[in-house]
């Protein structure tokens, strides 16, 4: 505004002259005595409207037209939506940044993440700010891998180095969480209310459905805009990993193990993968073309041989697909060192059979690290302090022959972790007495059938098969018979699952928890010669009695934990408060402090959370949400229902940056209010001339009646 | 003559020097018992031949025309037209309306005096007879007729006590100013007319169809036809003393327009009547206004 332009406001009283010149030429009406009403009552509707509406109408008009005429001279102009959007002045701002897993995929028309131009459009916002103004950035995933940021701040340069440091996550947003944080920060900074949020996101359903932020959370006089990151519609359909599971037995060096993904196809025509696995062991890349059906799912087992103890991991990840938020898995998992396997009772084959061989092919460890290791029940005690073994079997001979001190030593082992079989004796030991009663079970009489009998899965489902399911859910152990066994009968309650049955009645294999451990049961005995049964010379059979020794009932030794990205730590197994995470790969969270403490993992990673003695296996999954959930394409978020916001579309940061400054610099109003001064000067010319024409159409209106001749005078009366 | 008189409001003694030679004839035959100067509808024994008639048993037989007879060898007989005097009525109106005075030297009413006075003078100078009736919406003062200056007096004395009150309803006064006014005679209504032309001219028509020669002086004052106010002002009416605002620099137009309207009725209507329809505004000589009915 210029000085001539200050001299015109100055001026602007004198816009009320009309009105001062009104008041003191107005006229006063005076009454006149007159002798009949003839000539006026037809007049008298056209009168009211006029005395009401033409000199108010006129006197408005000159008054505007020297209002705007004084207002365009003196420059005026739009102050522009600096102080709405909260960019001017002392105001308080915060800046909501979703950093969810769909924020890496593509801004429609461009070759950007989302994210990325959400950051840039913050940096701009923050840069237009007044230097008073006080700011701050909340994400809507709280990300401990970004830099610390405090509350409220009038100083940018950090703000501007905090958005530097914020990356994608593979979580799903908590909005009423961030938006809630929001508002208080714009309530300590501005308790009378006031401020305003801007909130860059890609509105993904799955985040802003429900209830975000209600009418009763917000301040008054607090505005919300929401800049929209529109998203480019994928070609191919999204592939996510559902689950990412590894045995949950006790994993040993050179035992096979698998990892089951579990893959969902989200989009609506069938698509084909590639699975890439790598693990600590095997650096080198393996590849695993999957072919997953629209909207189907399906399983893969990828198999894991660890060759040493220690922590280890598999990674895979998924490509081809259409969204690559949600293509990364880490498993942990921790492999133990070799462990014994206590046989109570003389070496050789009349008593267990082909089972320490199938345990242990090499005998030595070689190659399932367990180590048969034959005992008299009197030297448990002793080894059992010294080197707890992986597995204790013992006839069902010896089982009644305990002694007390030996059964409660065996009933204290297995509570606390360790793994027990009874079976019978291959020579056909006899019992003495009754086995102890921890155990649950015992068997009956001796059966001999002439004709040898199927053996058949009792229950397929059991963990204990897992090895042996195929992908169709059928378990497969080969052309097993049996000739004798021993029929088991089980306490009631407990707790036996059975595993294999001979008939319908005959129970002859069943596995329980006991404590933290696990016992199983036979009743068939796995002799070489076959005349128990054919099932120790099935292939099968060796891989059938690893679970025997690594436990099969689920959740006993691998605390192998799952999680999805964003969702906190509750369930970690594990006694204390004290808590911490080692990063095996991944999102790197190396961290150690009380359990209520710990931050929030929003990446994939493998991490390893020890609580007290006990060290579990953590996975963090990406959120399978981000990669499904449709985008809101109108102007109404069903998350913000409840308060006013104002939507826009922000895809380029540069046409944003524009905007802005547009929007800041305000619009020069000078022609505007000069064409509104020649409106207002054009009314007051019809409404102020002599109204001829008016009072013409007031005539033709009043009579319809044409004059043929004008009398009045006298003289003209006798014409 | 005029000495005799004394000095009246209403008829100055210069006015009536003025007025002396003035005639007021009428168009239609009189009846009336008198002989004088007016054509009657009747025949009498005027100097003026009307017509031969076959002589019927019952004539005169001095009214056999006895040179037709011996021309003729018939008896008719000539017939003369009776000349007779004639009795003006004066019927002045004394509404409220009438009081109403501006621009003109007088108000309507004491114009209206003026005239009447003048008209009767004028009568009774030439040997007629002359009666005054007032009117408002009914009949008021009821003079009887006179024909000498003595009998003049009272009607004037009658125009000075006049106090202008009351509606006008020209239609009801007149209609019984038919009934009560006997005999064909001349009718002279001084009034402002001001009120619907359609119930004036029923009136009017009364009186014209009961045979009465019928003169109509419209007397308003210049302000009613010229409207010289000018801004807004409370027009309050004299009859109704109804209020209503006016800006009259918007509306002059149409009021006069108006007014041409409503004096173009009623003329025409006076001459559709058969009325003898003379406007005067009240700025008019009085003379001059005389001059127009003796001239028509």
């Amino acid at each position: 505004m210029t000085i001539g332009a200050a001299l015109f406001l100055g001026l602007l009283p004198l816009a009320a002259a009309p009105v001062v010149f009104h008041m003191l030429m107005r006229r006063n009406r005076k009454t006149v005595l007159f002798s009949t009403e003839l000539f006026f009552d037809s007049m008298k509707p056209r009168l009211s409207f006029h005395r009401k509406f033409r000199e108010p109408l006129l006197l408005a008009a000159r008054t505007l037209l020297l209002l705007f005429l004084l207002l365009a001279l003196a420059r005026m102009a739009f102050p522009g939506m600096g102080s709405f959007l909260g960019l001017s002045g002392d105001q308080a701002v915060v800046v909501v940044i979703d950093n969810s897993s769909s924020m890496a995929g593509q801004v429609a028309g461009g070759d950007r993440t989302k994210l990325s131009v959400a950051l840039e459009g913050a940096r701009v916002l923050l840069k237009n700010m007044d230097e008073r103004g006080q700011a701050a950035v909340v994400l809507l995933v709280p990300d401990p891998a970004a830099a610390r940021f405090g509350g409220m701040t009038t100083d940018k340069e950090n703000l501007l180095n905090f958005l530097e440091s914020i990356r994608v996550t593979e979580a799903t947003g908590d909005t009423a969480r961030s938006l809630l944080r929001a508002t208080k920060l714009l309530k300590d900074v501005a308790p009378a209310g006031g401020g305003s949020m801007h909130i860059f996101t890609d509105v993904q359903e799955a985040e802003w459905t429900g209830t975000a932020l209600a009418a009763g959370d917000l301040d008054a006089g607090v505005s919300v805009f929401v800049h929209r990151l529109p998203s480019a519609e994928p070609d191919i359909p999204n592939v996510c990993p559902l689950r990412a599971e590894l045995s949950a037995r006790r994993i040993l060096p050179n035992q096979p193990y698998s990892l089951q993904l579990l893959l969902r196809n989200d989009g609506a025509r069938d698509v084909q993968v590639r699975v890439n696995r790598t693990d600590s062991e095997h650096p080198l890349m393996q590849t695993v073309p999957v072919a997953v059906g629209a909207g189907g799912q399906k399983l893969v087992k990828l198999p894991v041989q660890p060759k040493a103890a220690g922590r280890h991991w598999v990674r895979v990840r998924i490509e081809g697909d259409g969204f690559d938020g949600d293509n990364r898995v880490f498993v942990p998992y921790i492999c133990e060192n070799k462990g014994d396997i206590f046989f109570l009772g003389a070496k050789g084959t009349g008593t267990f059979g082909l089972l320490p061989l199938a345990l242990s092919p090499g005998g030595d460890g070689r190659f399932t690290s367990l180590v048969p290791v034959y005992l008299e029940p009197t030297e448990l005690q002793g080894r059992l302090q010294k080197t707890p073994p992986m597995l204790v079997v013992m006839t069902w001979a010896m089982a009644s022959s305990l002694d007390a001190s030996t059964s409660a030593l065996l009933d204290q082992y297995t509570q606390q972790g360790g793994h027990l079989m009874v079976l019978p004796s291959v020579d056909g030991g006899k019992s003495a007495g009754k086995p102890p009663a921890w155990i649950g079970a015992n068997v009956g009489p001796l059966q001999s059938v002439p004709v040898s009998l199927p053996l058949r899965i009792a229950s397929a489902r059991s963990e204990f098969w897992s090895d042996l399911r195929g992908l169709d859910g059928r378990v497969r152990i080969g052309n097993a018979f049996a000739s004798k066994y021993h029929p088991l009968s089980f306490v009631q309650d407990s707790g036996y699952e059975p595993l294999l049955a001979i008939g319908e009645n005959h129970q002859i294999l069943a596995l329980r928890k006991h404590g933290k451990g696990q016992i199983v049961v036979s009743g068939l005995a796995f002799g070489r010669t076959g005349a128990w049964s054919t099932l120790p010379r099935q292939k099968s059979f060796l891989v059938m009695v690893q679970p025997v020794a690594l436990g099969a009932a689920s959740g006993l030794v691998n605390a192998n934990v799952s999680i999805v990205a964003g969702q906190p730590m509750r369930l970690m197994p594990g006694e204390g408060n004290e808590l911490s995470i080692t990063t095996l790969l991944g999102d790197q969270v190396d961290w150690s402090g009380l359990r209520d403490q710990s931050p929030l993992l929003v990446r994939s990673g493998a991490y390893i959370v020890a609580m007290g003695q006990r060290e579990s296996c953590l996975t963090v999954m990406p959120s399978e949400r981000e990669g499904r959930s449709p985008f809101i394409e109108g102007d109404k978020v069903e998350g913000l229902a409840g308060i006013k916001y104002q939507i826009s579309t922000l895809s380029d940061e540069d046409d944003f940056r524009g905007d802005l400054d547009k929007s800041l610099a305000g619009t020069g109003l000078f022609l505007p209010l000069l064409l509104l001064a020649l409106a207002c000067m054009i009314a007051e010319g019809l409404l102020g001339s002599p109204a001829k024409k008016w009072k013409d159409s007031v005539a033709a209106d009043s009579d319809d009646t044409p004059w043929s001749v004008t009398p009045a005078g006298p003289d003209k009366e006798r014409s | 003559m005029a000495k005799k008189l004394g000095t009246y409001k209403y008829l100055p003694s210069g006015t009536a020097d003025h007025l002396r030679n003035l005639q007021i004839s009428v168009t239609k035959r009189m009846d009336c018992g008198l002989q004088g100067r007016h054509r009657s509808s009747t025949f009498g024994s005027s100097v003026e031949f009307a017509e031969y008639r076959e002589y019927m048993q019952g004539d005169p037989i001095e009214r056999i025309d006895w040179n037709v007879y011996a021309r003729t060898d018939k008896y008719v007989i000539r017939r003369f037209h009776d000349e007779v005097n004639i009795r003006a009525n004066i019927l002045l109106d004394t509404s409220e309306s009438m009081s109403f005075h501006d621009l003109g030297s007088m108000s309507k009413m004491d114009y209206g005096c003026h005239l009447a006075a003048a008209l009767m003078y004028v009568m009774i100078n030439q040997g007629d007879s002359t009666s005054m009736i007032t009117f408002d919406d009914d009949l008021r003062d009821i003079h009887e007729p006179a024909a000498t200056l003595g009998g003049l007096r009272p009607m004037l004395k009658g125009l000075e006590e006049i106090v202008p009150k009351g509606k006008s309803n020209l239609e009801q006064s007149l209609a019984k100013a038919t009934e009560f006014i006997r005999g064909r005679s001349l009718v002279v209504v001084i009034s402002d007319l001001l009120q619907d032309p359609r119930q004036t001219l029923k009136g009017i028509g009364s009186l014209s169809y009961a045979g009465h020669d019928v003169t109509v002086f419209h007397v308003l004052d210049p302000a009613e036809i010229r409207l010289p106010q000018e801004g807004l002002i409370e027009v309050e009416c004299l009859e109704s003393h109804k209020k209503m605002n006016v800006d009259l620099d918007d509306f002059r137009d149409l009021y006069l327009q108006r007014v041409r309207q409503y004096l173009d009725d009623v003329r025409i209507g006076c001459a559709n009547e058969g009325a003898n329809y003379i406007l005067v505004d009240t700025s008019t000589d009085l003379h001059d206004a005389l001059l127009k009915r003796a001239t028509s």
